[in-house]
């Protein structure tokens, strides 16, 4: 009995000192992580508290209203108490610093849609608007994403005898922005339908077709895995993955091994033939379904127009035409806060490209097509990265060349049934913002 | 002569598992397994295997070995000594293909990457307080470390870009199981769990001519609770039979992302942040065992744990992220044969084990299991044993042929 006794107690403090060494040692070979949380705050002006918070080594942040704000972090705080220099919270009043506020939509890509964010958005303006917006499926990806179009008209429900105009986003999936600017597009027309008498008049007159994510899932390669990512998704039989949806269109596909990229590794490959990538098939049906007066297909960066040809430095046949609508949308650009955009012929202008968008909706509609490079205007300036504050300012200067294309649009299907000249129907294209 | 012999076998058999510690745990991701989230060789952890389980097949149902007894069958605690002290070390070595941007688009390996963690990843005290066996333990249960990769260019020995990739983590499970012993052919037992850790993820780009840095950093912080239990059924005293669970439960992360692109001759800075409240949704976990014993030196046990990972899902910076993945059963069998001997006229005693794992994957494509054979030796004298258990095998189904290796020791006291 008092041998038992002995045995459980021995058991106990065993016990005790095994358990603090099960908690330390699976603890040993692993790092914590933690995040520590500041505050701003801020304490009466006064020099000798300048001088006394800069020996503490706090980190001031700016002046305002005989107040010096002050970014402080947990142990900062301590040592104001210690010190009894009285301070305010003041945190509340700075919005970014906030996490709510810093982050919107508080996705890992900020202000940026996601496939899924922007799925949900178009539904959401279909939802909203559901006598001028449709949302379509194109067709899906290789990972299975839809490829989504947003219509935009009034009636949209019908197919009517008016202008037909597409505007594309994001063949590359590192330029973001480019998917912004047409969905902005569609939301401005949409949500300016009933208050302004000029966008009516647009959208009542035309079928505005809006494809904001050609690449859906190299945009969520990009986004999760590696930012600088251009090609879709295609495991290529080397290994190697995508192929670039700019290379892969149908007219002059493979005219030469300098606009495009027989090698499956290459940034700029091609494919294994015109529209071997569902997602240009998707673009491809929905154009020869459709009978559209002018195409548009953002990317980014350089800041600059360009137009057929890609393949070639010689002009195309309307040279002249081309040129003179996208110097008009240049000075439409230009106009809203002095940024301007070069423009030209894309073989001549950029460098050369064969199997791109434009080149085939010029070579085999002759409809004029446009590549817009959006800002940045160089690689030093962002690159592929625009800030999130700019996507608005780069949505607002590309408006006005919108309506006017879209205008044009009109025009020119207008004129095509009364056969005025197409001079006179660029001049009539005027920007209505 | 005989003993003799056998004595000599088996403690030559010992010391070559004990030196046989480098590479002990080839295995990689497969095809379509290449998220961050994903654990080091398998996505499977239900548990916890120390080198004793490990040795005969990783089961662990019916037959209380040591205090890890606690994370897979808490019913089978009152089975165990008065005190049972465990402590576990690995060494694991994985061959990955594709994770992240490796193998994936961006950087290309002409080889299988390696990447090799030794860790004490499990202690435990199993004790007994009158009727009740309590136990509280420790576990590494996962780990989320990758290879890192580097690539660079250079141009006249100069450097003119750079990319690299790191990657680390850990999930950590502390429990704390009691188990009773109902009557003569019933056993039942329930354990708390709490599990935490982090992953953090940093990518650069650089630059040089002119200078450009892009920066991408993904840090998680990772929490979660849930149950698990069991119930053990002495059919006869040669047949037992198991039922073991573990609960679904919701694996948070606070989540933070830092997108940065640096242009100092421009003085160009590009900040996107991001904050969010993840969650990885964990499957249920079911299993059955048993074991039959010939003889009180002969055992054999077959475990079969069915994973509902098609209930599987992530919610990633507020996005439903799809993972296309399938329900699977595990299967373990192993035998284990305990021999003894005398040396200086102590007695001690010397299971041999030996098992059989297929250890299927979640994912619906490719359909891909890993075929695992394994052996373990101990040695028990007194009130403390020493074990030593791997495993060896080859994964099927992605086509690339690959292969997986794990060696555990363990120590363990007994009262």
């Amino acid at each position: 009995m008092k041998e038992s006794v002995y045995g459980e107690r021995l058991v106990k403090r065993r016990a005790i000192l095994v358990l603090l060494f099960i908690f330390l040692c699976p603890q040993l070979p692993f790092e914590l992580q933690s995040f520590e949380e500041t505050e701003i705050i801020s304490v009466v002006k006064s020099a000798s508290l300048v001088k006394r918070l800069q020996e503490i080594g706090l980190d001031l942040l700016l002046e305002l209203n005989n107040r010096i704000y002050i970014v402080a972090t947990p142990s900062d705080l301590e040592h104001l108490r210690v010190e009894n220099i009285p301070f305010l919270f003041e945190t509340t009043k700075f919005y970014p610093f906030s996490q709510k506020e810093l982050f919107p939509q508080g996705g890992i890509n900020g202000k940026y849609h996601s496939y899924r964010e922007l799925r949900e958005e178009l539904s959401d303006l279909q939802k909203r608007y559901p006598r001028q917006a449709k949302v379509y499926i194109l067709g899906d990806s290789l990972e299975k994403r839809h490829i989504y179009a947003l219509k935009i008209s009034d009636n949209v429900a019908l197919d009517e005898e008016e202008a037909e105009v597409l505007f594309l986003g994001c063949h590359h999936a590192r330029e973001w922005i480019s998917v912004e600017v047409p969905l902005l597009f569609g939301k401005y027309l949409l949500e300016n339908y009933d208050q302004s008498p000029e966008v009516k008049q647009l959208v009542d007159q035309s079928e505005i077709w809006l494809v904001p994510l050609v690449n859906p899932d190299g945009l969520e390669y990009s986004i999760h895995f590696y930012r600088y990512w251009r090609k879709n998704r295609r495991l290529n039989s080397d290994g190697s993955y995508g192929v670039d949806l700019n290379r892969n269109y149908g007219y002059k596909w493979a005219y030469d091994d300098t606009g495009s990229s027989p090698l499956p590794y290459s940034a700029v490959y091609r494919g294994i033939a015109p529209f071997s990538e569902p997602e240009t098939k998707a673009i491809q049906d929905l154009f020869l379904k459709k009978d559209f007066q002018v195409l548009i297909t953002y990317h980014s960066f350089s800041q600059v127009i360009l137009y057929p040809w890609g393949y070639t430095k010689e002009p195309a046949k309307e040279h002249d035409k081309l040129q003179q609508i996208a110097a008009k949308m240049a000075e439409y650009i230009q106009q809203v806060n002095g940024n301007f955009y070069e423009y030209g012929q894309s073989g001549q202008t950029l460098y050369l490209t064969n199997g791109d968008t434009t080149d085939w909706a010029y070579g085999t509609s002759s409809i004029p097509s446009y590549t817009i490079e959006l800002p940045p205007v160089d690689e030093l300036s962002g690159g592929f990265f625009n800030s999130e504050e700019e996507i608005d300012r780069i949505f607002q200067e590309n408006l006005p060349a919108m309506l006017y294309l879209v205008n044009f649009s009109i025009q020119n299907y207008e004129s095509q049934k009364s056969s005025v000249s197409l001079v006179q129907t660029i001049d009539k294209g005027t920007s209505i913002r | 002569m005989k003993k003799q012999s056998i004595y000599f076998i088996s403690l030559s058999v010992f010391i070559v598992l004990i030196f046989y510690l480098p590479p002990c745990s080839w295995s990689q991701l497969v095809i379509g397994q290449y998220e961050d989230e994903a654990p080091f060789r398998t996505w499977n952890s239900f548990g916890f295997a120390t080198a004793t389980s490990l040795g005969r097949g990783e089961t662990a149902f019916t037959l209380a070995s040591d205090s890890s007894v606690a994370l897979v069958n808490p019913a089978l605690l009152p089975l165990l000594p008065k005190m049972t002290v465990t402590l576990n070390s690995s060494f694991s070595s994985a061959l990955f293909f594709k994770y992240s941007l490796v193998n994936t688009g961006v950087l290309h390996s002409t080889e299988n990457l390696a990447l090799g963690i030794y860790a004490i990843d499990f202690a435990g005290i199993a004790f007994r307080l009158k009727k009740w066996t309590f136990a509280l333990v420790a576990a590494a249960a996962e780990s989320y470390d990758r290879p890192p990769a580097v690539a660079e260019y250079m141009e006249n020995g100069i450097l003119l870009y750079k990319l690299s990739l790191s990657q680390e983590g850990i999930l950590r499970v502390m429990n704390f199981s009691a188990g009773h012993k109902i009557n003569d052919w019933l056993y039942a037992g329930l354990g708390l769990n709490f599990c935490s850790g982090y992953l953090k993820r940093e990518m650069t780009d650089h630059w040089e001519r002119p200078t450009i840095d892009i920066t991408d950093r993904i840090s998680q912080d990772f929490r979660g609770f849930f149950l698990n239990g069991g119930f053990l059924f002495n059919i006869s005293a040669k047949l037992r039979t198991a039922l073991v669970f573990q609960t679904p439960y919701k694996k948070k992360s606070k989540s933070q992302s830092f997108l940065n692109y640096s242009a100092p001759a421009r003085q160009t800075e590009i900040t996107i942040k991001a904050a969010s409240e993840d969650t990885y949704k964990q499957p249920f976990v079911l299993g059955i065992g048993g074991s039959y014993a010939f003889s009180q030196k002969f055992n054999l046990a077959l475990d079969l744990t069915y994973y509902n990972w098609s209930s599987y899902s992530v919610e990633y910076f507020e996005e439903q992220l799809t993972r296309n993945f399938k329900n699977i059963l595990k299967i373990g069998a192993g035998v284990e044969y305990i021999n003894f001997f005398r040396l200086f006229g102590q007695r001690f005693d010397n299971p041999l084990r030996a098992g059989l794992v297929i250890d299927s994957q979640p994912m619906e494509e490719p359909n891909s299991y890993y075929l695992y054979f394994s052996l373990g030796i101990g040695i028990r004298w007194k009130n403390l044993s020493l074990d030593l258990g791997s495993f060896s095998g080859k994964e099927k189904g992605s086509g690339d042929n690959l292969s997986g290796r794990k060696v555990a020791l363990s120590l363990s006291y007994r009262i």
